[in-house]
């Protein structure tokens, strides 16, 4: 019997098949027919998710972005309203590369997955710059992507790095996707995707191959206390003298800080995204980035989802939309095996 | 530092970076108003989640007497009541840890 997902006997000669077959080997075509039924509608709805027009949204499938001038006030309400969409340049380089970035993330995620803005429905998005004074951090507060200006010492301003900004975004499209509890492993996995995404937009913008990308994070902000980045997702804890990300799970952090360790224990599961992608080749967004995005639309991954639940998805939407032997199913499988977690 | 001083200490963690930051004075090294905050230091409480990700945490150690300490955790938009110019002061002197 064909247990392959892309099975290659058609249903139709499956029927025919057991119109002349044996009691026993009518039930097993049976199976199989069931089983290629269940399959086929994986790959349908596989298909419909890199699709533009499959989200059934109120998006118009174009960006509505809004940037806001903080005045180096640590408040997160919106202040001064400084760009529009459709408006033209400001001085200010933050406020000009809040706006391209969130341009291009749009982009990356509309063009590629069909998904418009950060809740799929075309859902404004509003960057407040200038945040605090000297402010050393930039956050997603459920509303709002907000950047400080760094202190220029361990960190320069926020919005010089692409993958900073789609990272922030990508903490949106998560809550509006899988909703990963940010706390331990589904905690590590919500930092793990955006850093995922925020990576693969970078690469895309800038069309670098799996092969010709850095695979670093936020190399455009670090100061010269923290150079040469925040993270390196192909050799987690390299990034930099005091990155302690573990690369496999033999390094896995119990801790109580940082909700459970969620920005060291990322670098897992960004090493088996790395690891896949350089596996298959070619761009990112095209075999792993295909593979990540239907897992954060896969319904059967919960909130709470541990790394392995979640490996498995991928594991299981590589099966569905490049077959189960495939070229791609092997690299992810074996990436979540080298960092130790399947 | 000496042995024996009273010490306050405050821990920063998350952030994008995922950076741990300390800072540690002695009590007596503090600007006046900090030690009229920590002189009337609120109990401590159970901490709210933060508002979104990527926020930072904190952790302030202080003393409350000649051998006991007390730790207040909090998110950086929910400084514990009274003890602003304590954090303050000590978020100026963080350094990576």
């Amino acid at each position: 019997m064909c247990r392959s997902i892309a099975c290659i006997v058609p249903p139709d000669l499956l029927q025919k098949l057991a119109a002349d077959a044996t009691a026993e080997e009518k039930r097993s075509l049976l199976a199989t027919l069931r089983q290629d039924r269940v399959v086929r509608q994986e790959r349908k709805l596989a298909a419909m998710s890199l699709r533009p027009t499959a989200v059934a949204g109120k998006g118009t499938g174009k960006p509505k972005r809004a940037i806001y001038d903080q005045g180096n006030v640590a408040s997160d309400g919106p202040a001064k309203l400084v760009r529009k969409e459709g408006a033209p340049a400001s001085k200010d380089p933050a406020v000009n590369e809040a706006y391209d970035g969130f341009g291009a993330t749009f982009d990356f995620f509309y063009k590629l997955f069909g998904w418009d803005s950060i809740d799929g429905s075309g859902l404004p998005m509003n960057g407040l710059v200038h945040y605090g004074a000297d402010y050393d951090n930039a956050f997603w507060n459920g509303r709002s992507m907000v950047f400080g200006d760094g202190d220029g010492k361990l960190f320069l301003r926020f919005t010089k790095s692409i993958d900073v900004i789609a990272h922030e975004l990508t903490h949106g499209v998560t809550e509006h996707t899988l909703g990963l509890n940010y706390s331990g492993q589904s905690g590590a996995l919500n930092e793990s995707v955006s850093d995922v995404f925020g990576s693969m937009v970078k690469q895309y913008a800038k069309k670098q191959t799996a092969a010709t990308a850095d695979w670093l994070i936020g190399n455009d902000i670090v100061g010269p206390e923290l150079a040469p980045a925040l993270r390196n997702m192909k050799s987690p804890g390299t990034a930099n003298k005091y990155d302690d990300q573990p690369a496999d799970m033999g390094g896995y952090v119990k801790t109580r800080s940082d909700n459970g360790g969620v920005h060291t224990n990322s670098g897992i599961p960004n090493r088996a995204f790395a690891l896949t992608s350089l596996a298959i080749g070619g761009n990112s967004w095209e075999g792993a980035g295909r593979i990540w995005w239907a897992t954060l639309r896969d319904p059967a991954v919960k909130p709470t989802a541990t790394f392995k639940q979640f490996a498995n998805s991928t594991v299981k939407q590589a099966g569905v939309l490049f077959g189960p032997a495939s070229a791609q199913s092997t690299a992810v499988k074996t990436a979540w095996q080298t960092v130790k977690v399947l | 530092m000496t042995v024996g001083e009273q010490l306050v200490r405050l821990v920063r963690t998350g952030g994008i970076a995922g950076l741990t930051m300390s800072a540690v004075a002695p009590v007596a090294e503090l600007p006046p108003v900090a030690q009229a905050a920590l002189a009337d230091a609120p109990p401590a409480s159970r901490a709210r989640p933060a508002a979104g990700v990527d926020r930072f945490s904190f952790e302030l150690t202080i003393p409350v007497g000649p051998k006991r300490t007390r730790t207040y955790r909090f998110v950086e938009d929910a400084v514990p009541e009274g003890l602003e110019p304590v954090v303050s002061h000590l978020s100026g002197h963080l350094a990576p840890s």
